[in-house]
């Protein structure tokens, strides 16, 4: 007899048989004569047996027939989906649902941001003012010509501060959703009958106005690559004519046609310099307007008329900063 | 003239993953051949679950539903044993998570540390007829208790569900080898359990 007993490790790789070649022929010598080894691995078979026997339970029948019921009744279900699957109320809701949001997510890239929507929409005079007097407060970008510009851009004195009471309901008044401008735009009566009761209502007023988004931060952001990709898309048709601005207006005016020039929106910027300069040929920054204007028609490709802005400037400023060059340029 | 049309192999002979594929494809029958071959183990293993006949009828309802609502799961390379299994224990853990908020009862899937009370009749009586005696389920059930968790799920999982240690890795996402070893580990400390109070010599 051997002495050696097998580990119980052993012992139960011997009780599941997965003890192979010599050493389970010694083990198998080894529990002939060694009890208690031989009595050791009886016990994991009578433990194993014990419970294999007497804990096994069987659900009802009933149950067993439910789930028999349900299992096919997901068949059927699964071989007949078909037109109607779409009609169940819950997938007719989400399908729905989905539309909407698809709708929604187009008409906001369509419509969400201002700047696009302002460019789209440029087509007409009444538009143009639109613009005028979305822009008010909104800070000055940098504009092409140089930095002195910049700074008297900035400097320019602010529009009067607007009466107490009306600037109150100003501020508490709710901006409203950007499709209804959009919407209104194509109702030239009551478009004009609102601005002109609003214009009543809060004469040079400051408030922030709807939709205002702080411009100045922009860089090569998603609006402004959205922009050049909408006046790409869809160019604005040319005015007709141009409505006079409100003396008020002006400065504001002005800072968003600087705005947008450095925005490279020339079409747009021009529009609203040649409209200030039809609402006072005086306008205290003539030079500035001027100069910038002939910029903007440059890069739209009308340089006689370019030329002839700066030809004007040369005669009440032959000084101004760049001017010689430019001219130089367009000759 | 009935002529009797060769359906091939009979239902009883085809694997289980033959079956469950036939399912699939919408054999009603090769379910009912599944099931009838696996309630009992499963029912078992969830009824040592949740030790509560009602409870365990609502899971071993809810494991089955999961079989077919998942049925596109499934991978043909899995053993449907293991899958079935993997499918029971999460249902039962997840059972077992529940009802931690509720008074505890005992679970195969959760460490409760309950003592040992083990009644006996006799400590020189044959195991198996003192057992009896005392109701052989409950004095079996409260033995298995001693044993950490994951032994005692191996310790079920290959006893009562008769899966192989490969299935058992899979369906406690562990090693064949830490299958083997807990399976080893749950045998020895039950043996000396049975030993401790005179069951086994």
């Amino acid at each position: 007899m051997s002495i050696n007993h097998p580990t119980t490790e052993e012992l139960f790789e011997a009780h599941i048989k997965q003890v192979e070649g010599e050493r389970a022929r010694e083990i198998h010598k080894h529990l002939e004569a060694c009890e208690s080894c031989r009595q050791a691995l009886l016990d994991f078979e009578s433990l194993e047996e014990t419970f294999k026997k007497e804990t096994l339970e069987q659900p009802s029948t009933a149950l067993l027939e439910a789930i028999r019921r349900r299992a096919g009744q997901v068949m059927v279900k699964k071989q007949k989906p078909g037109f109607f699957w779409l009609l169940a109320p819950s997938r007719a809701v989400g399908l729905v649902m989905a539309v909407l949001i698809v709708a929604g997510l187009g008409l906001f890239y369509k419509y969400g941001f201002e700047e696009e929507s302002l460019v789209r929409l440029a087509s007409s005079d009444r538009e143009v003012e639109k613009v005028v007097k979305k822009d008010k407060k909104i800070p000055s970008q940098l504009p092409i010509g140089g930095a002195e510009e910049l700074e008297s851009a900035d400097v320019a004195p602010p529009p009067p501060a607007p009466p107490a009471a009306p600037a109150v309901r100003v501020l508490t008044a709710k901006p409203q959703p950007k499709e209804r401008v959009a919407f209104k735009a194509t109702r030239p009566v009551s478009f004009e009958e609102q601005k002109r009761k609003k214009r009543d209502r809060y004469p040079e007023t400051v408030a922030r106005p709807r939709g205002y988004r702080d411009t100045s931060r922009v860089g090569t952001s998603v609006t402004q690559i959205l922009a050049l990709k909408s006046e790409k898309a869809a160019p604005a048709k040319p005015a007709a004519s141009l409505t006079r601005l409100p003396r008020s207006e002006l400065d504001v005016s002005f800072r968003r046609a600087l705005n947008l020039e450095s925005l490279r929106r020339y079409e747009k910027a021009e529009k609203i310099f040649n409209a200030i300069w039809l609402s006072d040929p005086n306008y205290h920054q003539k030079e500035k307007l001027l100069f910038h204007w002939a910029f903007c028609l440059e890069k739209l490709g009308r340089k006689k008329e370019a030329i002839k802005k700066l030809t004007l400037l040369a005669k009440s400023q032959p000084n101004y900063p760049g001017l010689q060059d430019a001219l130089t340029r367009l000759k | 003239m009935s002529e009797k049309v060769n359906k091939g192999p009979t239902f009883e002979a085809l694997t289980d993953e033959m079956l469950f594929a036939r399912f699939k494809r919408g054999d009603q029958e090769a379910f009912d051949v599944l099931l009838k071959r696996y309630q009992a183990p499963i029912f078992s293993l969830v009824l040592k679950s949740t030790r509560n006949r009602a409870e365990a009828e609502d899971l071993f309802q809810e494991v089955f539903f999961k079989v077919v609502e998942r049925r596109d799961q499934f991978r043909e390379s899995v053993s449907f044993k293991a899958w079935l299994y993997t499918v029971s224990r999460n249902t039962c853990i997840d059972a077992a998570r529940k009802q931690k908020r509720r008074p505890a009862t005992s679970s195969i899937f959760v460490d409760e540390e309950k003592p040992l009370e083990i009644r006996l009749a006799s400590k020189n009586e044959n195991p198996l007829d003192a057992a009896a005696g005392l109701e052989l389920n409950t004095f079996l059930n409260e033995a298995v208790q001693v044993l950490p968790p994951e032994q005692r799920e191996t310790f079920y999982l290959k006893v009562t569900g008769e899966l192989t240690f490969e299935e058992i890795g899979e369906a406690m996402n562990c090693s064949v080898n830490t299958a083997k070893s807990r399976m080893r580990y749950a045998l020895e400390r039950l043996r000396e359990v049975f030993k401790k109070r005179g069951y086994l010599k």
